[in-house]
């Protein structure tokens, strides 16, 4: 159920002002955490329409505006189903039921304990941009700086609460995140002689930080989420803790020299050439839990970008779309052994007797080692530029095509996806399933004639 | 800046309203999920919620990897066990199933917890009230010595939390504590269950009484009495809270005396038992069809059976119902996944009650043959007559006969190998296949028109079986010097077997013991803890698994196009090797006596002491 409203007001095209309200209810929260009214503001300033502005005359354009607004959010999902009433103390049938008496008896069980208190996650909105053209129109820009917040997130103290509480946990109003980046647009269009081209350049950056949730008590600083981005999967934030890959065992003379105690991690009994190291980041001697390390990186980049470009030349076009993405990292780990093949690279950088490495571990069936794990040898960096598309054209002049009928008559050449430059070349980097159960992105070349008749 | 209001030009104005601004729209109830005040004040709901609590038992010793995997009897099939190569840790915790794992008892002990707050003030029947309440006290002991003789002493939590509680951090009870704690459990829950009539599946008095026995003579044991564990372990002796592990003081006679009494209380309610009064040994035939009878809980079997899970067609597809697909061979399309071991088939004895030995050139060239008739009844093993096979293994093998080894077609002398069927290099599936030489038979109805592959089988998973209590009656008896008793009840057992009576005394008398409780309660969740609190696991759990290689070559002359099993045709080498180290290292070490508690838990609740050796 929801209520909402707008006023506006503008004064001669220059001050711009928007206030809009919702006032939103959901079954979802007790009685009295029911309702949350969430407000926001829009302002603008059209500063060329000002008459001190008038005098500046290579700029046509120019627009400051800003807005703040509120939004809530009811929705809450756990292991991918939408949470409700969890402000009630619910049962919930049991599917399998058990059997007694040679019958399938009725099983009930608690639906997760209620958490009374539970009501809207609230986001704060900001945002200044500033908007113009110069140049006679040939240069336009579009700047934008955004910040959100985000609190009492509805999420799940699994972290501190231990597993003797017996407790199927509710959500509760314990989260806080921030979100801040930039956003921008420049372009340019002109002439020179015969030649029309224009340039686009656009790019965003967006970084977030947990700025409040749950954490495990008794855990090293470097493993609390607070401080560091969302997680790829938020409800499973260990996934980000990583051993820290320190090379390999090239030899047994290597294994001989080392002084770590693997057992923590399985691995007593296990380095064998060609087996990884990981570097004992609390220095106690011993590899384990405790020797993971929160990454600061997911599988979202935090800059994307792009870059057009066209050009006509008399009845020739061209246009071309870079695009890049910067800033992410993805586990890379195939399923290769027993059920898939090796990837080209890993069978190329593999250790063996022949071609021992003290950087490449040994070819190892999936999970079977105590380095097939999380570790940072297998997080690879997903920078790239890519040329996304690439057109050319032809159109046959309108005299010659008039005598044969024809209205219009164009051929053209165009390619998807010709180059990458990544800072890996085992997947693609636009890929973010970690066993790369992912179809790729295909180069397609096409030729081609348009007709009009 | 100079404002009129005439220039304001109010652009939008509006308000858009849904549902009549009645707000009590919005006081809705979830229709399938009923609150708890419903469901406490109603008989019906209320006893759904108790009966929920049993799936805490899940597939029990039906699991698809048996308990025995992780002990010296069975090797799983499908990865190796961090356990068995004391490669354990906090941070890497290996395979803990849910029928014991921490977090899952924790959870289903809330269940019982809020079950005994809530019908503390139930409106309805006392009669059904007192029932519910027993069955409540019965699951929570369970859950309790589950965790108790996995980890130690834990946490012993009566009451249920709330969000709102200010200290989720509790300390570890000590091994007595937690020993007191059930025991008070199940004399509630007997005393509730008392004259109760309660459907097939759910726990009784008798249940209660079983579960006690169990847990008294565990409390007895070795391991568990700190003086005697510290003479055996370096790590135990060094260990600075054993009171976690067992009792550090008090008088183990009487400890031993609570168990024998409770083992007696059950045998004494006469109730129990399958062919337990025989005077001398069963014919071999009449042997093995009982220990079916009784693993089948069928034909009169079902008198062993104290409490279990039962399996109905019509009961959702649970894991343990597809135990003999699960664990038929690959030649017959399953997956052979709970593996018995070479180191198991040699604690079979003769039929004559001597001891197997491989250095016996007769024993060693025939070792399927005159041996203890529960061999035969549990184990697959290269030769033994089995179901016919599917159409596509019936050409190659029509006689439906297991084929473990690899052995020689055609002609002598110019014959070709041929892989039997259930190899790991079979011609049906060569993945799935055994690691050892053996597949698990006991639990699998042998009925011939069953096709282990499609068929589910509603055969119950066995939690508290009458025999374990006899054998905590004779193992009590030994403790307390009373050999004629304990001998008197292992022959009871061995007759129904079809073996001849023990007549050794002493240490031997013991050892006799031990094996017979590992032979008769194969596969029934007792070896990982015996080995353990009896202390002889460095031995058992230590040793490598030992696995079967049959070759069969043609005897002169003989020419043979479609193999089968047959002396007069060939002659058979069977030849024990140490598994591949890459399959399973295994190795012991004491910290294996109590599993390590996980990292996560520990950091969550700063008063937990972690076992010995992590």
């Amino acid at each position: 159920m929801n209520y909402f409203g707008r006023v506006g007001y503008n004064y001669k095209e220059r001050y711009i002002f928007e206030f809009l309200w919702r006032y939103d209810g959901s079954y979802n929260f007790p009685a009295d955490k029911r309702f949350g009214f969430f407000p926001g503001i829009t302002a603008g300033w059209r500063i060329s329409e000002e008459n001190f502005f008038k005098p500046i005359e290579f700029i046509n354009t120019l627009k400051l505006r800003g807005s703040w607004g509120q939004l809530g959010n009811d929705a809450v999902y756990s292991n991918g189903s939408l949470v409700e009433y969890g402000y009630l103390p619910t049962y919930a049938i049991t599917s399998s039921g058990y059997v007694i008496n040679n019958q399938v008896a009725t099983a009930y069980h608690e639906n997760g304990i209620p958490n009374p208190n539970v009501t809207w996650e609230v986001a704060n909105n900001y945002d200044i941009g500033l908007d113009g053209t110069a140049l006679n129109n040939r240069l336009s820009f579009e700047l934008d700086y955004f910040q959100n917040h985000r609190s009492g997130i509805l999420y799940f103290r699994n972290a501190s609460i231990p597993q003797t509480a017996g407790l199927t946990l509710p959500a509760e109003n314990i989260g806080k995140v921030a979100n801040k980046g930039y956003e921008f647009k420049l372009g340019w269009n002109d002439k020179i002689g015969d030649v029309r081209y224009n340039v686009s350049v656009n790019g965003g950056y967006a970084k977030n930080k947990i700025v409040f949730w749950d954490e495990t008590p008794g855990r090293p600083s470097y493993q609390l989420s607070t401080g560091h981005p969302i997680p790829n999967d938020v409800g499973n934030p260990d996934g980000q803790l990583l051993y820290q890959y320190d090379g390999v065992f090239r030899d047994q003379k290597d294994i001989d020299a080392n002084t770590l105690d693997y057992s923590g991690v399985g691995g007593a009994g296990k380095l064998f050439p060609g087996s990884m190291k990981y570097k004992d980041v609390n220095g106690d001697g011993k590899i384990d839990g405790n020797d993971r390390v929160r990454s600061d990186k997911t599988t979202t980049p935090t800059f994307q970008g792009g870059l057009i470009l066209g050009v006509q030349y008399k009845n020739f076009d061209l246009s071309i779309v870079f695009q890049n993405a910067t800033g992410a990292q993805v586990f890379f780990q195939t399923e290769s052994g027993t059920i898939g093949n090796y990837t080209q690279y890993d069978y190329d950088h593999r250790w063996t007797l022949e071609n021992p490495s003290s950087q490449y571990p040994r070819t190892v069936d999936r999970n079977n080692q105590y380095f097939s794990g999380l570790n940072t040898y297998y997080m690879k960096n997903t920078n790239y530029v890519r040329l996304k598309n690439f057109e050319l054209g032809y159109s046959v002049p309108v005299s010659l095509l008039k005598k044969v009928g024809i209205n219009n008559l164009r051929l053209y050449a165009n390619g998807l996806n010709l180059f990458t430059w990544a800072k890996q070349d085992i997947f693609d980097p636009e890929a973010v399933n970690s066993s790369l159960q992912y179809y790729p992105q295909s180069r397609v070349i096409n030729t081609g004639v348009t007709v009009t008749f | 800046m100079k404002m009129k209001m005439k220039n304001i030009i109010p652009l939008v104005a509006a308000c858009t309203l849904f549902g009549a601004c009645n707000k009590d729209f919005l006081n809705t109830l979830p229709l399938d999920k009923p609150p708890a005040s419903t469901v406490w004040a109603d008989p019906s709901l209320s006893e759904a919620f108790v009966t929920d609590i049993y799936n805490v038992y899940h597939d029990g010793i039906l699991n698809q990897e048996s308990m025995d995997c992780i002990s010296d009897n069975a090797l799983y099939n499908f990865g190796r066990m961090d356990i068995m190569e004391a490669n354990i840790s906090p941070s890497n915790l290996g395979w803990v199933n849910n029928t014991y794992e921490w977090g899952e008892m924790y959870f289903r002990i809330r269940a019982t917890n809020l079950a005994l707050e809530n019908l503390a003030t139930a409106p309805f029947d006392a009669t059904l009230v007192d029932r519910l309440k027993g069955e409540a006290y019965f699951l929570r002991a369970h859950c309790y010595n589950q965790l108790l003789r996995y980890y130690g002493g834990v946490p012993i939590i009566k009451s249920s939390y709330g969000l709102s509680s200010p200290d989720f951090s509790i300390a570890r009870n000590t091994y007595e504590e937690c020993v007191n704690s059930i025991v008070s459990d199940l004399d509630s829950a007997a005393l509730l269950l008392n004259g109760k009539t309660l459907g097939l599946g759910r726990a009784t008095k008798d249940a209660a009484m079983a579960l006690k026995s169990r847990v008294l003579i565990y409390a007895a044991s070795d391991l568990h009495d700190i003086p005697t564990a510290k003479t055996k372990s370096t790590l135990i002796s060094g260990y600075a809270n054993p009171e976690l592990l067992g009792y550090v003081s008090g008088d183990r006679t009487a400890r031993w005396t609570a168990a024998r009494d409770a083992a007696k209380a059950v045998i004494d309610l006469g109730k129990y038992g399958y062919k337990l009064d025989l005077t001398a040994p069963s014919a071999k035939d009449d042997a093995i069809a009982d220990y079916k009878n009784v693993y089948l809980s069928r034909g009169g079997g079902e008198k062993e059976t104290i409490l279990a899970k039962y399996y109905i067609n019509a009961s959702s597809d649970d894991w343990g119902s597809w135990y003999p697909r699960n664990n038929t061979t690959n030649g017959y399309h399953g997956w052979t996944s709970s593996e018995p071991t070479q180191n198991l088939v040699d604690n079979y004895e003769m039929m004559d009650g001597t001891k197997f030995d491989w250095t016996n050139p007769a024993q060693a060239a025939a070792p399927y043959e005159n041996r203890d008739p529960r061999f035969y009844a549990s184990i697959l093993y290269d030769g033994v007559p089995w179901k016919p096979r599917t159409t596509d293994g019936a050409g190659t093998d029509p006689y439906g006969e297991i084929q473990f080894g690899t052995y020689e077609v055609g002609t002598a002398g110019a014959a070709t190998t041929y892989f039997g069927l259930d190899t790991r290099n079979s011609s049906i599936e060569n993945w799935n296949g055994t690691r050892t030489g053996y597949s698990i038979r006991k639990f699998t109805n042998d009925d011939l028109s069953l096709v282990d592959m499609n068929n589910r089988q509603q055969v119950p998973s066995i939690t508290l079986r009458y025999t374990e209590v006899v054998f905590n009656y004779i193992e009590a008896s030994l403790a307390l010097g009373d050999e004629a008793t304990a001998t008197d009840w292992l022959n009871k057992i061995r007759f129904r077997a079809g073996m001849p009576a023990i007549t050794e005394t002493g240490a031997a008398l013991v050892t006799r013991f031990q094996n017979e409780k590992n032979i008769e309660m194969l596969f029934e969740e007792q070896r990982f803890y015996d080995s353990r609190r009896w202390m002889i696991a460095p031995t058992t759990q230590g040793q490598k698994v030992r696995i079967m290689v049959v070759a069969g070559k043609l005897k002169p002359g003989k020419t043979v196009n479609v193999y089968r099993y047959d002396k007069t045709n060939y002659d058979y080498t069977y030849t024990v090797q140490n598994i591949e180290s890459g399959v399973e290292n295994r190795a012991w070490d004491d910290k294996l006596y109590f599993p390590p508690i996980k990292l996560d838990e520990m950091n969550k609740n700063a008063k937990l002491i972690q076992n010995p050796g992590y």
